[in-house]
């Protein structure tokens, strides 16, 4: 392998994760030999059963977590800490500050990283406008929905302008209807970024949905069964979900979660 | 003027006045009961004495105020975060807590001697201690994952603690905050009374002894009037800091 295509594969994959494992003080496997790419503004969405490692993965790639062995590079380089700067985390939960409003809480990352006033705020108002809340910009989360408030989320992780976002079952603690809109809208704001984000979920539609490849994990230990390349094209519309190609799609990987015998929490969102 | 108002102050006159008769027609021994015009009498003999006294207590109850604070609120942040330090430091001061300090008072005698220092020393523990217990316990209620985020999107430790963590924890903290306050000003004064040179406390139990009961309800009176200082105080604190949880709170639609 001469220089060259070293560099090529650098500048093309925004994540390379290799052979990376976790091993918990208790013994438990949580993650053994992960081998996994993600092209630059690829959507790559991680479903498996609980258990199965995928948050362990994605708080390896964002830094919060070390893992045990391999290595992960984002960019090129391994990350070893948190990248506020190339990586933005979208959590379950919206995390939003109760004292702030929704542009407050947009605009709170790039406060901290010292971006001047004016390049904030107008950052900011942009992705709010671009998660559809501009007339909420002044609102407190506690008068915002569950779906509003991890839009504002949303919006502040793409406010810091991040190369890669990363995204933990954000939409896991909503119910099915918003759920499925939140779908809609994030493919809408994906289509428009086109930043690079790994996605985890339960639920194999909207990962389907969703995403350019779908990966799929087993548990015991926590390993990657299948990488499975979705081949709708885009823009993603609500009617491909009945089409034949998603169904096979999803029946393909509940037969790799059944087979690796675990059933029992995928079928709740099949 | 409101109606109630009115009323309120027509309530205090006429107690005010049916003391001030009940006395001066002998029915109780001036001992026992002076009447409240021996308040006004005491004033302007001794106005001196308990103009300073009340300085020096006021500006114990103040160092001593700002001291609970800092320590209490410092302590518990930095141990509420840590399992290891709310599973060693919680139960110790719950302990603490619900233990009687006062019986303490005569070792920080001994330690810091019969002057401002004991009873400063003394009301900095008392109510230091709610102060740490309630910020602990606010600080271990964040949900977790605020550190992840905190993490994630830059934070130095600092900010972290500053900007998210004390925030996030503060509704709890403010009422350690009042429970400690008012546990400051109660130590203060009663270690005054128990052994001083000086302050409020000091002028009250001395008084008492030489049966200047006019001069014992003017200390009582300016010891109530240091509280209520140190409530407006406190409230104005209480409204800063807690108009933007207010304002998030309140505009609940």
């Amino acid at each position: 392998m001469n220089a060259t295509t070293v560099h090529n594969e650098k500048s093309s994959s925004a994540v390379e994760v290799r052979g990376v494992s976790k091993v918990f003080a208790n013994g438990f496997r949580a993650l053994d030999d992960i081998n996994l790419t993600i092209e630059d503004g690829q959507f790559l969405s991680i479903v498996g059963p609980s258990g199965c490692g995928k948050s362990t993965l994605l708080q390896i790639v964002a830094g919060l977590t070390a893992g045990s062995g391999g290595q992960t590079l984002v960019g090129g380089k391994p990350v070893t800490k948190p990248q506020p700067r190339d990586i933005a985390v979208i959590f379950q939960d919206a995390l939003l500050l109760p004292w702030k409003t929704t542009l407050q809480n947009v605009e709170f990352p790039l406060d901290l990283q010292g971006v001047s006033a004016a390049e904030r705020h107008s950052r900011s108002l942009e992705m709010i406008d671009l998660v559809g809340l501009k007339e909420f910009a002044d609102n407190y989360p506690a008068q915002l929905s569950g779906g509003m408030r991890q839009r504002v989320s949303i919006a502040r992780g793409l406010a810091q302008n991040p190369r890669i976002i990363l995204m933990d079952e954000p939409f896991g603690a909503l119910d099915e209807q918003t759920r499925i809109r939140m779908g809609q809208e994030l493919v809408r704001i994906w289509e428009k970024s086109r930043k690079t984000v790994l996605f985890i979920t339960h639920s194999l539609t909207e990962a389907i949905f969703l995403s350019d490849v779908v990966v799929v994990m087993g548990r015991n230990p926590g390993r990657i069964l299948e990488r499975i390349p979705v081949p709708l094209e885009r823009p993603r519309v609500t009617d491909m979900i009945g089409s034949d190609v998603f169904g096979q799609l999803r029946n393909r990987i509940w037969h790799l979660l059944s087979d690796s015998g675990d059933t029992s929490s995928p079928a709740q969102n099949l | 003027m409101t109606r109630t108002r009115i009323i309120k102050i027509v309530v205090a006159v006429v107690i005010l006045a049916a003391w001030e008769l009940i006395c001066r027609l002998g029915l109780v021994n001036a001992i026992i009961l002076a009447p409240p015009s021996s308040i006004v009498a005491a004033m302007l003999t001794s106005w001196r004495d308990f103009l300073g006294a009340f300085q020096v207590t006021i500006l114990s109850i103040a160092t001593s105020i700002a001291l609970a604070w800092s320590i209490g609120i410092g302590f518990g942040l930095i141990f509420g975060l840590s399992p290891l330090g709310y599973g060693v430091f919680s139960p110790l001061l719950t302990g603490l807590f619900s233990v009687p300090l006062i019986t303490l008072y005569p070792l920080f005698l001994v330690w810091f001697g019969i002057g401002p220092g004991s009873k400063i020393a003394f009301a900095v523990l008392t109510g230091s201690i709610p102060i740490a217990l309630n910020t602990m316990d606010g600080v271990r209620q964040i949900d977790r994952s605020y550190i992840g985020l905190a993490r994630s999107i830059g934070a130095s430790p600092v900010q972290a603690y500053f900007r998210i963590y004390f925030p996030l924890a503060l509704p709890s903290i403010l009422s350690g905050l009042r429970i400690g306050t008012s546990l400051v000003v109660i130590g203060v004064v009663v270690c005054e009374m128990l052994a001083a040179v000086d302050g409020l406390g000091f002028w009250i139990s001395y008084n008492r002894t030489i049966f200047k009961t006019g001069h014992v309800y003017l200390g009582i009176t300016l010891a109530m009037l240091s509280v209520v200082l140190v409530n407006i105080a406190l409230g104005h604190i209480e409204r800063r800091f807690g108009a933007m949880r207010a304002e998030a709170a309140t505009a609940t639609v």
